[in-house]
């Protein structure tokens, strides 16, 4: 045991950013999830224009009309972990911001913002701008914001998975009308996948969290994603797969070209058909297993699925042998 | 432009986000918070020793300080004592903050964090045993608030402290094998991770003085052949903090550091952090 009462693995879990995944046995708790959660899956092989009228044709499917969105300020949060310009499939591709921006704009918002709290990095101009995220915000005239030292909001815990009893949010992500997690589909080796709910872990400002957000993984990894999401749901998902990564994610996996695009009101459905897509049983994955007794529809029969068919689309990402989070990935294997 | 010239304009810069309170928000307009002062103190300390925005953030910063010596980011956030380190190093030396000063130097030496017996079996590479500082109290220890830890005890005189000397062990072992630093995992899951002029900067600034410089010369060479691509304030900073510790100054920097300051607008404007950081990396180092 260390002094602080954590069991070495626990401690080690910490360090790395794992879970303590083993010991989730999670009670469901929080608010009834929609009846059917619906679902909108599109084939998108490359990063061009064309994306914008993907994502606009998804936000009417699932039910963001323009009544929903005209007049509403609409935040971005990407998945921007390591910028490498020789490396895209690490983060959202800028192409899938830009579409999702103009979308949003297309539909009336009266803002949009893109906001980041990277968890890796100090440097968060140097994340933008490596992405190809910041020629974005600038050509396109969007507002950025450092969600890591942005003012503070304090909201109690609604989830209780850890055993942290308020959460601080940047009052960015607070204030804003739509939350979009505009994630990368991507393998974990901590969490097994990460998509929108994971993504939310950059929200979380790291001046109060450290880098990389070590509170929260000393309160495990699985739990604080819970946590955080039941305490400041996104309004709406955003996956870019059209190259996801596999292997030993969130950095140093390779590309995975799935050639789609994810998307929904429901954070825990369009990750689970992430995840489906990813030859991957949602189920297996614990935050988003927990989540789907309250937060959100896992179960297929849940979902109402739009555009594409699944089963074509599936593309089997690789999984690294030993790497706990994910041995448990494929359970049928 | 003439040293003078960039000196002037990184105090405007600064002074003139500067709240009626004495603090500093992280942008114009925004209320005042510990570790935007914090930054700004340390920054101001390197600029414009003397001025009165100086003294008036150092007394503001006073006012965050907790009765056991920590500086916390927010009252109500009391576990992020990273800044802590930054506020000792703006106090030290000033004798009517030495007492702030004294109870934040005792703070810093009696955390510890979390750490343990390292695992051959487990998924880091690193010693989990040796003890640095941590951004957040009870956390484990990582490179930057490390570095500012060592250079916050030194620049005030302690840098005897059995701390300073596990600090730079710490910060040796997180070395990456092909150089440099991140934020503070070397490999995992046997993957060796890859630097960061961030993490490389504090890394280098902290061990010079305290290691020879056999021991860093891959991290140098990262820090050289990452200079001339960095154009963004946090990044372009540590690395000249860095780099000036050892003596490896690239030429035209302040030239590299008035252009990036040019730049502030692309995205809306600097934060106080990032402004702060410039302008000690265009200093050279702490004050």
């Amino acid at each position: 045991m260390s002094d602080e009462g954590l069991t070495r693995r626990e401690f080690l879990a910490a360090v790395g950013a794992v879970g303590a995944v083993a010991a989730l046995t999670l009670v469901a708790k929080g608010d009834r999830p929609p009846a059917r959660s619906p679902v909108f899956v599109a084939r998108a092989e490359a990063y061009d224009g064309r994306l914008i009228d993907v994502i606009s044709a998804g936000l009417v499917a699932t039910g963001l009309t323009r009544s929903a969105v005209r007049g509403r300020n609409v935040l971005l949060k990407p998945n921007l972990v390591e910028p490498h310009r020789d490396r895209m499939h690490i983060n959202t591709n800028p192409a899938v911001v830009r579409a999702a921006a103009e979308a949003f704009r297309q539909a009336g918002a009266a803002t949009v913002t893109v906001a980041e709290g990277a968890g890796h990095r100090r440097d968060s101009l140097l994340v933008l701008e490596e992405s190809g995220v910041g020629d974005v915000v600038v050509e396109d005239r969007l507002r950025y914001v450092d969600l890591n030292t942005d003012q503070i909001g304090v909201l109690r815990n609604r989830g209780r998975y850890t055993d942290l009893a308020s959460l601080a949010f940047p009052t960015t992500a607070l204030e804003t009308d739509i939350l979009v997690s505009v994630a990368k589909m991507k393998t974990h080796h901590w969490a097994g996948v990460t998509l929108s709910l994971k993504n939310m872990f950059g929200v979380m400002p790291g001046a109060v969290y450290g880098w990389p957000k070590n509170v929260l993984h000393f309160a495990g990894v699985e739990r604080s994603i819970l946590d955080i999401n039941f305490t400041k749901k996104p309004d709406y998902a955003i996956i870019d797969g059209v190259v996801g990564m596999q292997g030993d994610g969130p950095i140093m996996g390779e590309p995975a070209p799935a050639g789609v695009v994810v998307m929904g009101p429901d954070p825990v459905a369009v990750d689970s058909t992430a995840a489906r897509l990813m030859g991957i049983d949602p189920q297996s994955v614990p935050h988003l297993s927990v989540a789907s007794q309250s937060l959100g529809r896992l179960n297929e029969r849940l979902i109402e699925q739009r555009g594409e068919e699944l089963t074509p689309l599936v593309t089997p990402f690789r999984l690294v042998p030993g790497i706990p989070a994910q041995d448990r990935l494929r359970p049928w294997l | 432009m003439a040293y003078a010239d960039i000196r002037s304009e990184l105090t405007v810069a600064l002074v003139e986000r500067q709240v009626a309170d004495g603090g500093f928000g992280q942008l114009p307009g925004q209320p005042s918070r510990a570790d935007a002062t914090a930054w700004a103190s340390t920054a101001l300390r390197a600029l414009d020793p003397a001025g009165s925005a100086l003294h008036r953030a150092l007394v503001r910063l006073e006012e965050w300080q907790q009765t056991d010596g920590r500086v916390p980011v927010e009252p109500g956030q009391a576990h992020a004592v990273w800044p802590s380190s930054l506020a000792l190093t703006a106090w030290s030396g000033i004798p009517e903050h030495k007492a702030a000063a004294d109870r934040t130097a005792s703070f810093l030496t009696s955390i510890s964090g979390v750490h343990v017996e390292p695992d051959p079996e487990g998924p880091v590479g690193h010693d989990t045993s040796i003890v640095g500082w941590a951004w957040t109290d009870g956390a484990h220890s990582w490179i930057e608030p490390t570095a500012l830890g060592v250079l916050a005890l030194t620049s005030s005189g302690r840098g005897a402290d059995p701390r300073v000397d596990e600090a730079r062990r710490m910060i040796a072992d997180r070395q990456l094998p092909s150089g440099g630093w991140n934020y503070g995992n070397t490999t995992v899951f046997d993957r060796e991770l890859e630097p960061t002029p961030e993490g490389t900067g504090p890394g280098l600034a902290a061990l010079a003085g305290g290691a020879p410089a056999a021991d860093v010369q891959n991290s140098l060479a990262y820090a050289i052949e990452s200079w001339p691509r960095l154009n963004t304030p946090i990044a372009a900073g540590w690395i000249l903090i860095g780099l000036t510790a050892w003596d490896q100054r690239p030429t035209g920097a302040e030239d590299s550091v008035m252009a990036i300051l040019d730049r502030s607008d692309r995205f809306g404007g600097y934060t106080t952090e990032q402004l702060s950081l410039l302008a000690l990396g265009w200093h050279g180092g702490m004050p």
